[in-house]
C-alpha cells in the first residue's frame, strides 16, 4: 500500500515536471527581430506679426528671428530618425508682396538647408504659400545636425493700408522613426 | 483567457484541503487535525505560478511563418488595458503547528515564508503611442492611467491561533509581520497626452499628468558595482533584508469553520488585511502637472518690443515645461495596503469507508467524499476580482486524499486543478496543480500554477496523551 502511494505521488510529480519543462513550437530568438516604426507629428515653430499701416517706405524691410531647436539633433533622433518631412506655411494679409526665407543651421552657423516662400499682395483676403523639406534615409544626417532655424521676412518696400494686416508663420514636422530592439 | 490577476493569488486546490497543514495559511480557522506538525525547512511549501490573461507565450513566440513584429502588432491592438501579466513565487522557510493539548481547544501555528509577486496591466495606450506614434491618432487621449504595475519581494513572519468554540465552530486569526525586501509600485496614475488641431499652429499638444513610480530597495541595487559579480552581490543584498529590513508592515487574517449540520460545513476567511510602510532606500519618480504646446512662438523682437534682444526660445521652452510639468525624483516614505483576499466555501461530506474484511467497525464519523463550492475575491488596483470553484475530494485510502477543482471566472471556463495529500508514516507530501490542461502545453497556456511540499506530521488519534 505504501509503495502504491509513493508510486502515485512520484508519477504525478514526474508528469508535472516533464510538462512544466516542455515549451513546444516556440522560438524565443525572434525577439531579436523586434522593431518599431512610430510616426510622430509635431508642431514646430509659429508666429503672428502685425504689420503697421504705412503709406510708403521706399526701401526694403527685413525682419528676422532665430531659435535654437535641439529636437532633431538629440541622441534619440540621431539613433532612430529614418525619414522626416518639415512643412512650412506662410499666410499674409499685407497689401503687397513679400517673401519668407528659412535657413536650417548647425552649431557652427553653417547653413545645411534652406527654403523660400513668396506671397503676392493681399486684397484683404489671406494669401498663402507653402514649402516642404523632405529628408530620406540618404540625407537624414543633414537634419540631425540642425540645431538652429533662422526666419527672414523680406518686404521689398513697405506700403500697407490694411489696419489688420499680419504675417503668420506655421510649421510642423512628420518624423518617421525606426527603433530596433 | 484566464483572470490570473485573481488566480495568481487564488489557491482553490489548497483552500480547505485540511489534510494539508498549509491550508491554515489560507484560513486560520481551518479544521486541520493533528497533534503537531513541522514543515521540512525550505521544502514545506514551494509554489510558482505565472499568468497572462491576454496572450500566451505561443501567441508571441510561435515558430511559424508570421513575423515577430506582425505578432506584436496583433497583440498590441488585441489586448486591453485590463489584460495583465503576472508572476508569483512563494517559499516557506519554516512552518510549525501544534495543539495546546489532546483536547485541542487551541491550535497554534507559526512560521515564515518569502514571496515574490509581480503584475502589470497592459499599458495599452502608451504601447500604441510608442509603437505607432501620434500621426494616426489626432484627437485621441493616450491614457496614463494604463500604466499600472507592481513588483515586490517580501518575507512574512506569522503566528496564528485557532480556537475550538464548540464541536460545530472553529474560529482563527493570524497576525503577520511583513518585511519588504524590494518594491516597485506605480498603480495610481492618471492623465493623458493628446495632439489636437491647433489655433496658432497646425497642432496643439497637451500633457496632463499625475503619475508616480515608487521604489524601495532599488537604489542600493542600482549602485552595486558592475564587476561581474553584480547578480551574486545583488542577491546577497536582497537576502540581508529578509528580516526586519526597516520596511515593516502588519497584517491580519481571520477565518472560521462551521458545521451547521453533521455532513455540512461552511468556511470563510479574510486574508492580508494590512499594510507595509516603506521607509528604507526609497526613491520615487513623479511627473505631475500640465502643459500645452503649439510649438515655439517667435516674436521677431525688433518689431514687437524694439529691444532687438535675442531670446533663447529653446531654453525658455524647457524652463516652462520643467516649471509646469516637473519631473521630480523624491525620497519620501510611502505606505502600500496589502491586497486583501476573501475566501469562502460550502461543502457536503458523504460516503463511509467500508472495510472489506469487516474485522472492525466502520468509521461512521469520517466521510470519505466531499463535494462543494468555493469563492474567492482578491482586491486589485482596478477593483475586486472574483472567481468561483466547484470541487470534489475523496480519501482514496487512509493515507491518500485527492481533490479535483473546476474554477471559473470572468475570463476562464477551463481551469481544472487537482491536488493530492499523501502520508508515508509521519512524512507528509502534497502536490497541487492549477489549470492542469495548461501544464501540458505551457507555451499556449495563459496560466499555470504548481505547489508542493513536505511536512513531518504527528497525527492525533483523539485519545489523551
Amino acid at each position: 500500500m505504501r509503495f502504491r502511494t509513493l508510486y502515485i505521488a512520484l508519477l504525478l510529480l514526474s508528469v508535472c515536471c516533464i510538462t512544466v519543462s516542455c515549451l513546444k513550437d516556440v522560438d524565443f530568438d525572434q525577439v531579436n527581430e523586434f522593431e518599431m516604426n512610430p510616426v510622430v507629428e509635431s508642431s514646430l515653430v509659429h508666429s503672428e506679426l502685425p504689420v503697421p499701416v504705412v503709406d510708403s517706405i521706399p526701401f526694403s524691410l527685413v525682419l528676422s528671428d532665430t531659435t535654437r531647436i535641439e529636437l532633431f539633433s538629440d541622441s534619440f533622433s540621431v539613433d532612430n530618425l529614418e525619414k522626416a518631412e518639415l512643412y512650412f506655411e506662410t499666410l499674409s494679409t499685407v497689401s503687397q508682396s513679400l517673401s519668407v526665407d528659412i535657413q536650417l543651421l548647425d552649431d557652427y552657423y553653417i547653413v545645411l538647408d534652406e527654403l523660400s516662400m513668396s506671397l503676392p499682395p493681399s486684397n484683404g483676403e489671406e494669401e498663402s504659400s507653402v514649402a516642404e523639406l523632405i529628408y530620406t534615409e540618404e540625407n537624414i544626417d543633414k537634419l540631425t545636425n540642425v540645431t538652429q532655424i533662422i526666419f527672414y521676412i523680406t518686404i521689398p518696400y513697405l506700403e500697407n493700408r490694411n489696419e489688420e494686416a499680419y504675417v503668420k508663420l506655421k510649421s510642423k514636422g512628420t518624423f518617421y522613426l525606426h527603433i530596433e530592439g | 483567457m484566464v483572470s490570473f490577476s485573481a488566480l495568481g493569488q487564488n489557491k482553490p486546490v489548497l483552500y480547505d484541503f485540511t489534510g494539508i497543514p498549509q491550508s491554515l495559511l489560507l484560513n486560520p480557522g481551518a479544521e486541520v487535525d493533528n497533534r503537531w506538525y513541522t514543515g521540512i525547512p525550505l521544502l514545506s511549501g514551494v509554489r510558482a505560478s505565472f499568468g497572462s490573461d491576454g496572450f500566451s507565450v505561443y501567441d508571441l513566440f510561435a515558430d511559424n511563418e508570421v513575423s515577430f513584429n506582425d505578432k506584436v502588432r496583433d497583440l498590441l491592438f488585441r489586448l486591453s488595458s485590463r489584460d495583465a501579466v503576472m508572476v508569483n513565487q512563494q517559499l516557506e522557510i519554516f512552518n510549525i503547528g501544534f495543539k495546546n493539548n489532546w483536547k485541542g481547544r487551541y491550535y497554534y501555528s507559526f512560521g515564515m515564508y518569502q514571496e515574490a509577486d509581480a503584475f502589470m496591466y497592459w499599458p495599452k495606450d502608451l504601447a500604441i503611442l510608442a509603437h505607432e506614434g501620434n500621426r494616426d491618432y489626432l484627437g485621441k487621449r493616450f491614457n496614463f492611467g494604463h500604466l499600472n504595475a507592481s513588483a515586490e519581494m517580501l518575507t512574512v513572519l506569522h503566528f496564528g491561533v485557532r480556537k475550538k468554540v464548540s464541536e460545530r465552530l472553529y474560529v482563527g486569526a493570524r497576525a503577520k509581520l511583513y518585511s519588504g525586501m524590494i518594491n516597485f509600485n506605480s498603480t495610481d496614475n492618471s492623465g493623458y497626452f493628446v495632439t489636437e488641431t491647433g489655433e496658432e499652429n497646425f497642432y496643439r499638444h497637451r500633457v496632463v499628468s499625475d503619475a508616480v513610480l515608487h521604489t524601495s530597495g532599488y537604489v542600493s541595487l542600482r549602485e552595486i558595482e558592475e564587476d561581474g559579480n553584480q547578480v551574486k552581490n545583488g542577491w546577497k543584498e536582497l537576502r540581508s533584508r529578509a528580516l526586519f529590513s526597516g520596511n515593516m508592515g502588519l497584517g491580519l487574517d481571520f477565518g472560521f469553520t462551521y458545521h451547521p449540520a453533521k455532513q455540512w460545513t461552511v468556511t470563510g476567511s479574510l486574508q492580508d488585511l494590512g499594510f507595509i510602510r516603506y521607509t528604507e532606500d526609497v526613491e520615487s519618480y513623479s511627473l505631475k502637472g500640465s502643459y500645452e504646446l503649439e510649438g515655439i512662438e517667435l516674436i521677431f523682437p525688433s518689431i514687437i518690443d524694439g529691444s532687438g534682444e535675442v531670446r533663447d526660445y529653446w531654453e525658455d521652452l524647457r524652463n516652462d515645461i520643467e516649471e509646469q510639468l516637473p519631473y521630480d525624483t523624491l525620497h519620501n516614505k510611502y505606505t502600500l495596503m496589502r491586497p486583501w483576499k476573501l475566501n469562502g466555501s460550502v461543502r457536503y461530506s458523504f460516503g463511509i469507508r467500508r472495510n472489506k474484511k469487516r474485522y472492525y467497525l466502520t468509521d461512521y464519523e469520517n466521510y470519505v467524499n466531499t463535494v462543494g463550492a468555493q469563492f474567492f475575491i482578491v482586491n486589485r488596483p482596478r477593483g475586486p476580482l472574483p472567481s468561483v470553484t466547484g470541487f470534489f475530494s475523496r480519501k482514496l485510502m487512509k493515507s491518500l486524499e485527492v481533490k479535483v477543482t473546476y474554477t471559473a471566472d470572468k475570463f476562464s471556463q477551463t481551469n481544472i486543478g487537482a491536488g493530492l495529500s499523501a502520508y508515508m508514516k509521519n512524512v507528509h507530501f502534497y502536490l497541487l496543480a492549477d489549470n492542469i490542461p495548461g501544464l501540458f502545453d505551457l507555451a499556449k497556456t495563459h496560466y499555470a500554477s504548481l505547489q508542493f511540499g513536505f511536512n513531518y506530521v504527528f497525527p492525533h488519534s483523539g485519545e489523551p496523551y
